[in-house]
């Protein structure tokens, strides 16, 4: 017997789930594509040095070494990747990109958790405009309509909110780190314990209530009014309250606001959004802005938004239903396989794999279907119980 | 919705049905629950379920229970990733480096150490500059001395009578342990007012413990 099991974190998909997921994505694809945006392959293997902003150990990646001895590494993002072929190819920008396709993350072992993923995205590269952000807010909104019966709820962030609160409490950058880290993790024990040094300060206050702004955004602002911020701090609250007032008008949509969030990746620089549902620990979306990212493949920066989707998710919470086709069929003789073609070429049929009439006929009432054969004439002809008396 | 707490079997059962109460909490189910292992408060404002406390950290993760009451000392070696919102203050106790009379720290080669923690022992040895090998052990981590397969064990200490017990000595303290209070990352965005309205009482009661003593 040849070995039978899996690897471990890995999955077969078959069936109405797969079905489900390959519809999600190919109208994902669709809505993308009318909208201009150039679809990006990027190979799954990449050399491991993509991905020097990652701390790969933590994450759990699959590497491997190629002829030369390169390490390789199977993608854990596909963010990257793209930040690389824009480096590489005269891409003519500003441009809109997107790409489907599979990333890997070694999860905890015997977790329940799956270590290959489908994941679709964006790229707006170029665009320093606001603009970037709300398209991939509103392609949340109008996938959320669709597929998850508008129950996605839009969470914004910024990735500068934390350092404009501590660049003004202390020029100590292991200490920022520290304070970010903890508040990120909401590890309040050691949060308490490092800003415990501010105690004397005005700020201290804010710093206590900080893990706890999150949330109704009437409800975040009505509590920051209570606190007199840094002058950059105060700024981005003022976009981000900006840009909420925009995103209500769509459909449906909850906004939350979230002032202690990491941002999805450390290399983010502007507004950060995330996307989840109630009954999902994961979030479906992510994305923001992150307008240095270039710069560590290639010489220039370029202003960039950018969004990851979660098709395993959509593909688990969807509630769109994917029915099989009802098709008529057809039975047919081998040696009429050219009438067959020109047959197809009109009407809509599946074709009978049945050997002779009568289990063609059965095959067909069991799927509800009708089924019809070529008559000598070459005439589609109707298949019904009378003809087997 | 009730809130799903994921309750840690065994030693803190009792000390956090106390501050529970202290809190508010009708904890008499919980007091009387006989084998069964799903608890629902009278007023349905909460369930517990009891469990190991690896296995609560791998609830809390999937997201099936909205909070989880564990030791710090599982949710360092299993690199606990949910929002660690409250320190309970029970469950004290500490990790130490014990071993047998003879053992010498500092001696030529690469110690053999037993332990349950195999990646908090790992990350204390590198701390020191030194490269060990770590044998993972299930229970009664004090025999691995005592019987020759490590040189020493790291594990954790409430009082140091076990070890006494067994003729073993401490001879470095590591990292302190105390029961915590976890909650899921997205139940805190669906559920803030719930829980903190909790938290809040529960540091409350805490404080004034702490007055107290």
């Amino acid at each position: 017997m040849h070995k039978v099991n899996l690897p471990l974190g890995t999955r077969d998909g078959f069936g109405k789930r797969e079905s489900k997921k390959y519809h999600i994505k190919t109208e994902i694809e669709r809505r993308l594509l009318e909208n201009n945006f150039m679809k990006v392959s990027t190979p799954l293997l990449e050399h491991k040095e993509v991905f020097a902003e990652f701390d790969l150990k933590q994450m759990g990646t699959y590497q491997l070494l190629d002829s030369n001895d390169d390490s390789l590494i199977l993608r854990p993002d596909l963010t990257l990747p793209l930040a690389r072929f824009l480096a590489t190819n005269n891409v003519k920008l500003p441009q809109k990109f997107y790409y489907v396709g599979e990333r890997f993350n070694i999860s905890k072992a015997l977790s329940g958790k799956y270590n290959q993923m489908t994941q679709a995205g964006i790229e707006i590269v170029g665009y320093p405009s606001i603009r970037a952000e709300l398209e991939c807010m509103l392609l949340i909104n109008q996938i959320s309509t669709e597929f998850l019966q508008g129950k996605v709820q839009i969470e914004l962030g910024h990735a500068q909110f934390a350092n404009s609160i501590l660049d003004v409490l202390t020029q100590d950058k292991f200490l920022k780190e520290k304070i970010k880290t903890e508040l990120f993790r909401k590890n309040m024990p050691k949060y308490l314990a490092y800003i415990s040094i501010f105690k004397d300060k005005k700020e201290f206050e804010f710093l206590e209530k900080w893990p706890r702004l999150f949330g109704n955004i009437s409800w975040v602002l009505r509590k920051i009014k209570e606190y007199e911020l840094p002058e950059k701090a105060q700024q981005i609250i003022n976009e981000l309250t900006q840009v909420t007032s925009w995103l209500e008008q769509l459909p449906k949509q909850k906004v939350l606001l979230d002032l202690s969030v990491a941002p999805p990746q450390n290399y983010y620089t502007g507004i950060t959004f995330k996307g989840f549902i109630e009954s999902n620990s994961e979030y479906v979306f992510s994305g923001g802005r992150y307008d240095q990212l270039l710069e560590n493949f290639q010489e220039q920066a370029e202003p960039a938004v950018g969004m990851g989707i979660d098709l395993e998710i959509l593909a688990d919470f969807s509630t769109v239903s994917v029915q099989r086709r009802e098709k008529d069929l057809l039975y047919y003789q081998p040696e009429q396989l050219g009438m067959v073609n020109k047959i197809l070429n009109k009407h809509k049929f599946e074709l009978s794999m049945e050997a002779d009439l009568r289990k063609a006929f059965l095959a067909a009432h069991k799927q509800n279907a009708e089924l019809y054969k070529i008559d000598e004439g070459g005439n589609l002809q109707n298949v019904t119980e009378d003809c087997f008396d | 919705m009730s809130l799903k707490i994921a309750l840690t079997k065994g030693r803190i059962e009792e000390p956090v049905i106390e501050l529970l109460t202290a809190a508010g909490v009708d904890c008499e189910p919980l007091k009387n629950k006989k084998r069964k292992l799903i608890i629902n408060t009278p007023d349905e404002e909460y369930q517990f379920i009891l469990a190991k406390g690896p296995d609560v950290t791998t609830y809390l993760n999937s997201g099936v229970v909205d909070i989880g009451i564990v030791g710090s000392d599982i949710l360092t070696e299993h690199r606990n990733e949910q929002y660690e919102l409250l320190d309970l203050g029970i469950g004290k106790c500490q990790f130490v480096l014990a071993s047998t009379t003879d053992f010498e720290i500092n001696k030529e080669g690469r110690r053999v150490i037993g332990t349950k923690y195999p990646l908090i022992t790992q990350n204390y040895f590198e701390s020191l500059g030194q490269d060990v090998e770590v044998i993972k052990i299930e229970g009664s981590v004090e025999l691995a001395p005592l019987i020759g397969l490590a040189d020493a064990i790291v594990d954790i200490t409430e009082t140091g009578t076990t070890l006494k017990e067994n003729n073993l000595f401490i001879y470095d303290y590591l990292d302190k342990v105390s029961t915590r209070f976890v909650v899921n990352r997205m139940s805190l965005k669906q559920k803030a007012r719930e829980i903190y309205s909790l938290v809040d009482k529960l540091e409350k009661v805490i404080q004034n413990k702490e007055l107290k003593k």
